[in-house]
């Protein structure tokens, strides 16, 4: 829902004066616990998300995609890196 | 004003989602009357559009309604940073941000640890560091902090300070969060969080959430065209929005955050956790962008193919001004085109590949969720289900990775026939993709690892048939590929298959179509086999029968051999450390291997006891007797050099055991033999005597044979071997530590002397075990071998740092005729001799002399003959160095006596073929400094000689990790001190320590001497007598030969 589409929903309806109190945060509470950290996988074809989207609505589509393909690729080699470093890299190997 | 408030609503929406500045919270509390006047008017206005959508039906109820919540949340922490903050009550555990989904705490806390904290705000990280109820720290300290932590070096910008409950401030700094990120996310990542508050781990994970959609790639290119139009240009620029993001995990992110994290910028939890994910994954885009070279701009982006150019060199998010309706007509295209994978509420479709039944095909279904929470083929929901655009749009999608699925032919959309071919790339490669890209994949479940072939054996005795390696049993002969049995029939259909597949453990599996061709010829070849004795099944269950297929042969059944392997791998399962007749606890290999031999014994089989040198056979093969005593005799054939110490390793462990020592001059003569051992459980001889003494060994019945050091036998034609195999026994125990020492051949002369005939001929045994020593110790162990070696983990895990071994020597005729002529010599001139003094100097002089004789006679007197031969130390020394070298390892030997150490070194290096220095006084220093220097340095086998004196103290020889103390000295500390040589720090290995002894000489005098006994040869010296107090008969008995204990290598 858009920023957009709220406002124009909202001036359509009956303003009414704010009813709830709003109660102040402890910002010091304790918090649902985290919860466990799912490795993170490589897939086989970084571009696969944009790619099954199709080329975008430009007029040299194919050309633009392979721009958006080259830095999603280099942005998954680096994200991969960032999992490495954080010992969160799923192996490989495990079947 | 109208202007004005627009602004004011941009900036209100902008920090409501998380991502305004401070000059927007600065413009906004410039006006603050305005600006809340305008939040309570949104808030109702959210809070209506919240009530409505309550009402909503379908799947996207929840979402809608979770998305309208956070807009509310959002808005009312805004107008909460505004509103001036309400007085502090009494336990101060309040700040003034709201959040209708936290409780807020009553109950009354403890004061906490100050730690490093981290809130959002704007795109930036804010650092402080507090805790409940305790001083905030200052910037000193917390750039100390910062810095212990390991947190970014650089990008710190001093930030106002931090509000916090009871109206404390704390100092904090601020840094763009991807200047953090790495930072971030291996705290989010790791285990060590120490000092690190929840609030920075919660956003370490927050950003790894970010991490992890751009290495699935699960990111677009949005455009973003904004702001007042001015001249008809409008600031535009490329915004990468994460896609696929999971609602599910935002909310847990969300339910976990701490309220410090949104103690500076406010907002709620999911609007908070998503603007983080959101400035990680731009984070690393950028980093991207940076990195790869993009086409130059063009000067302006005013007609439509200006402003694409535009677009692709911008990729980094820099604005660009751009002709306001193109742009905006672009935008909301590339906001369509990417919609599919951006909006949380896309219906998920579930693509399923089904197992075939027999004969028939592999089927992918496509389904779609209704409304109800059920799912539908795709093709019924394309045309009742609501949403028929978003479901095209995901259908589309789905075509593009998976052609198939439109496949001309198909009889109805959603339901795609596979070949077995298509079938595993579906599983393998297509499968995963589309799971990849947010489609609910559901495959057969799939083992990557390669099917190993086996050939499977089943034998089956018939009913009454003889028992033992003669037994004929039934066998036939099928494949195993894992778990997955296969007929020759099996194999000939698998073989017509493009993709061979087979479904073992429940997981289907791809077997090589080399693997099926080799399976097919095994199984052709053995077709005619249809018997096999016992000693054939035997043979082929320990890998010796060959098979052609990687895994080998895998015998299951019924018959004598099944029964063998089936007892030999139970035999472990219970050993006994402290069995009955045994004085003293065994080592748990030691009491497997106990438990082993009496498998053997109980399968009339024989083996190969082969622990490490140092790893205690004498003990263990003792402790079997101990077991079996009165089943009937053993005979111990062992080296001369350490019959001694069998008998007395017999009388220390098993003093139950009747022991008879056939060996020596004045052993039992051939009629003598029967009357001598009749009674005895335990006859101990050498490997010369009982060639001797071959027929009347012969003529006696033994259960138990024990060959030990049973490299002697490893020349399978030589006389001692030929003969020795002629004694019948029930089982035949071979000992070795080396038992391929000079290869496979040495194993198989010794198997085929324990179990005649079963190992098959030696060239065929050291073909099928493809002349891997090891691969055949593996594979024989526990059954016909029993191997340990000291590097195991659980076996160094039970050894002591340090082995003392007590080895008894033999003395050959030349040392006793020498021996007895210093002494007599000795007496002589002692008669002779009327000073005190004079006496104790002969004395003295004497006892050097024959400790010389039993180390060598050409340590005595050197008449420049070759020393092989003519002293048993000598013969027990090269035992041990051989076994030492064989397994890779080092050795120091030390003597008393300089100038003998130099001739053993040489006598060793000629002996061994390995160059062995000798470490003494005469070399100087730089010499000994690298003779030290080098023999630490180098690995693999090798040998130092020492002097006592010069080498007893003070140097570091670790990488030897075996010592021989080749003579006794009086002082058992300058032994110790002299072993320790190696068994120091730096020391990995268990050190094993020999004493070399010659029973009944001198040696054994200094032996009891150093043992704290005053009693010598049955006299007991007055406690300040010496030998020169003695007479003459009492000093015979001091120094003489004891012909009782004596080992006199008399057989050579």
């Amino acid at each position: 829902m858009s920023r957009n589409q709220r406002s124009a929903q909202g001036q359509n309806q009956r303003r009414r004066p704010q009813q709830k109190r709003q109660a102040p945060v402890d910002i010091w509470r304790d918090p649902a616990p985290l919860a466990d950290i799912e490795p993170i996988t490589i897939p086989s074809e970084a571009g696969a998300v944009l790619r099954s989207l199709g080329d975008p609505p430009l007029m040299h589509g194919s050309t633009a995609t392979k721009y958006f393909t080259t830095v999603i690729e280099r942005a998954a080699v680096i994200a991969a890196a960032l999992a490495l470093s954080a010992e969160v890299l799923a192996d490989p190997e495990a079947d | 004003m109208i202007l004005q408030a627009q602004q004011l609503e941009a900036a209100i929406w902008s920090i409501s989602e998380g991502r305004g500045s401070d000059d927007e919270l600065a413009l906004l509390r410039a006006d603050e009357r305005l600006s809340l006047s305008l939040l309570d008017r949104l808030i109702i206005d959210v809070e209506d559009d919240l009530e409505s959508v309550r009402n909503l039906r379908g799947d996207e109820r929840e979402q809608v309604v979770a998305d309208f919540t956070d807009t509310l949340n959002g808005l009312r922490s805004t107008a909460a940073l505004l509103r001036p903050p309400p007085p502090p009550r009494p336990q101060a555990v309040r700040t003034e941000f709201i959040d209708d989904d936290i409780p807020m705490a009553s109950e009354p806390w403890e004061p906490g640890e100050v730690q490093l904290q981290a809130s959002w705000s704007a795109g930036q990280v804010v650092v402080w560091a507090a805790g409940r109820g305790t001083a905030p720290e200052g910037n000193e300290e917390l750039a100390t902090r910062l810095e212990t932590i390991g947190g970014p070096s650089v990008g710190w910008q001093l930030h106002p300070s931090v509000p916090l409950p009871g109206g404390a401030r704390a100092d904090a700094v601020a840094i763009p969060l991807k200047d953090a990120l790495g930072w971030l996310v291996a705290i989010g990542g790791g285990d060590d969080h120490t000092g690190v508050g929840p609030s920075v781990l919660w956003l370490g994970r927050a950003a790894l959430e970010g991490v992890r959609l751009v290495a699935n790639g699960s990111v677009v290119p949005t455009v973003r065209a904004g702001g007042r139009a001015d001249a008809g240009l409008v600031e535009t620029s490329v915004r990468w929005a994460p896609a696929l993001l999971d609602g599910g995990v935002i909310n847990t992110l969300a339910a976990a955050m701490p309220g410090t994290v949104v103690a500076v910028g406010g907002g709620n939890g999911r609007t908070t956790a998503i603007a983080v994910v959101t400035a990680a994954v731009e984070a690393i885009m950028a980093e991207s962008v940076e990195r790869t070279e993009l086409p130059v701009p063009p000067r302006n982006a005013k007609t439509s193919i200006d402003l694409e150019d535009t677009i692709i060199a911008r990729l980094d998010g820099s604005p660009f001004p751009a002709n306001a309706n193109l742009a905006t007509t672009i935008a909301r295209r590339m906001e369509q085109w990417s919609r599919t994978v951006t909006d949380l509420t896309r219906p998920k479709l579930v693509v399923q590949l089904a197992s075939p039944a027999p004969g028939g095909v592999w089927l992918v279904t496509v389904s779609a969720p209704t409304g109800k929470g059920t799912m539908v083929p795709i093709d019924v929901a394309m045309r009742t289900e609501g949403g028929r655009r978003t479901l095209m749009a995901e259908w589309q999608r789905l075509g593009r990775l998976f052609p198939a699925v439109d496949r001309v032919g198909i009889a109805r959309r959603g339901q795609v026939a596979m070949s077995q071919d298509e079938a595993w790339e579906f599983m393998t490669v297509v499968g995963p993709t589309l799971a990849t890209v947010g489609f609910d994949v559901r495959l057969p479940a799939l083992s990557r690892r390669k099917a190993r072939p086996s050939l499977r054996l089943f034998a089956e005795a018939p009913a009454n048939s003889v028992v033992g390696a003669h037994q004929l049993s039934n066998v036939s002969w099928t494949v195993l590929f894992d778990d997955v049995e296969l007929t020759a029939d099996d194999i000939r259909r698998l073989a017509r298959q493009a993709r061979p597949l087979v479904q073992s453990s429940g997981k289907w599996v791809e077997v090589d179509r080399f693997d099926v061709q080799q399976a097919a010829a095994a199984l052709a070849e053995r077709e005619k086999i249809t018997q096999l004795t016992g000693a054939e099944i035997l043979r082929h269950s320990v890998g010796l029968g060959g098979s052609g297929l990687a895994g080998g042969v895998v015998v299951h059944g019924n018959s004598w051999a099944n029964d063998i392997v089936r007892s030999a791998s139970a035999v472990s399962m219970a050993p006994v450390t402290q069995p009955d007749g045994f004085t003293g606890t065994l080592r748990t290999y030691q009491a497997e291997a106990v438990a082993w031999i009496g498998f053997l014994d109980a399968a009339g089989l024989g083996g190969c006891l082969a622990l490490d040198m140092g790893l205690g056979k004498t003990p263990t093969v003792l402790a079997h007797l101990a077991r079996s005593a009165g089943d009937g005799k053993t005979l111990v054939i062992a080296p001369a050099a350490v019959v001694g110490n069998w008998a007395a390793e017999a009388a220390r462990f098993t003093p139950g055991l009747r022991v008879v020592v056939h060996h020596g001059a004045a052993r039992a003569s051939d009629d003598e033999l029967d009357a001598e051992i009749a009674g005895a459980d335990m006859v101990i001889t050498t490997y010369a005597t009982a060639v001797r003494d071959i027929e009347e060994l012969i003529d006696n019945k033994w259960r138990t044979i024990v060959l030990d050091e049973a490299q002697a036998i490893k020349n399978p034609t030589s006389d001692t071997s030929q003969q020795l195999r002629r004694i019948e026994a029930t089982t035949r125990l071979a000992l070795t530590g080396t038992p391929i020492e000079n290869g496979l051949g040495d194993l198989w002369a010794i198997l085929d002397f324990t179990n005649p005939g079963l190992v098959g001929s030696r060239p065929s045994f050291i073909a099928q075990m493809s002349g891997d020593g090891e691969a055949a110790l593996r594979a024989l162990n526990g059954l016909l071998l029993f191997r340990r070696t000291k590097v195991e983990p659980e076996v160094a895990a039970e050894l002591p740092d340090k082995i003392d071994e007590l080895d008894h020597c033999t003395m050959t005729p030349e040392q006793i005729g020498l021996y007895q002529a210093v002494l007599d010599e000795l007496v002589a001139t002692v008669a002779d001799t009327g000073g005190l003094d004079a006496k104790k100097g002969a004395i003295l002089a004497a006892i050097t002399a024959l400790k010389q004789i039993c180390n060598h006679p050409a340590a005595y007197r050197d008449d420049g003959q070759p020393l092989e031969g003519r002293s048993g130390k000598l013969a027990r020394l090269e035992e041990i160095v051989e076994s030492v070298f064989a397994a890779g390892e080092r050795v120091l030997v030390f003597t008393h006596f300089a100038t003998w150490g130099r001739k053993l070194a040489d006598h060793l290096s000629e002996v061994t073929g390995v160059p062995i220095a000798c470490y003494d006084g005469s070399l100087t220093r730089a010499v000994r400094d690298r003779l030290v220097d080098e023999f630490q340095r180098q690995t693999g086998p090798g040998a130092m000689v020492l002097s006592l004196k010069a080498g007893g103290t003070g140097l570091n020889l670790t990488a030897a990790n075996h010592v021989v103390l080749y003579d006794r000295w009086w002082n058992p500390a300058v032994e110790d001190q002299a072993r320790d040589r190696a068994w120091r720090i730096g020391q990995s290995r268990t050190v094993i320590s020999h004493r070399l002894v010659c029973p009944g000489t001198i040696d054994e005098r200094v032996e009891e001497i150093v043992n704290g006994k005053r009693h010598i040869a049955n006299l007991v010296l007055p406690a300040k007598s010496s030998l020169a107090d003695l007479n003459n008969e009492q000093l015979r008995l001091a120094l003489g030969l004891r012909p009782d204990e004596l080992l006199a290598e008399d057989d050579k």
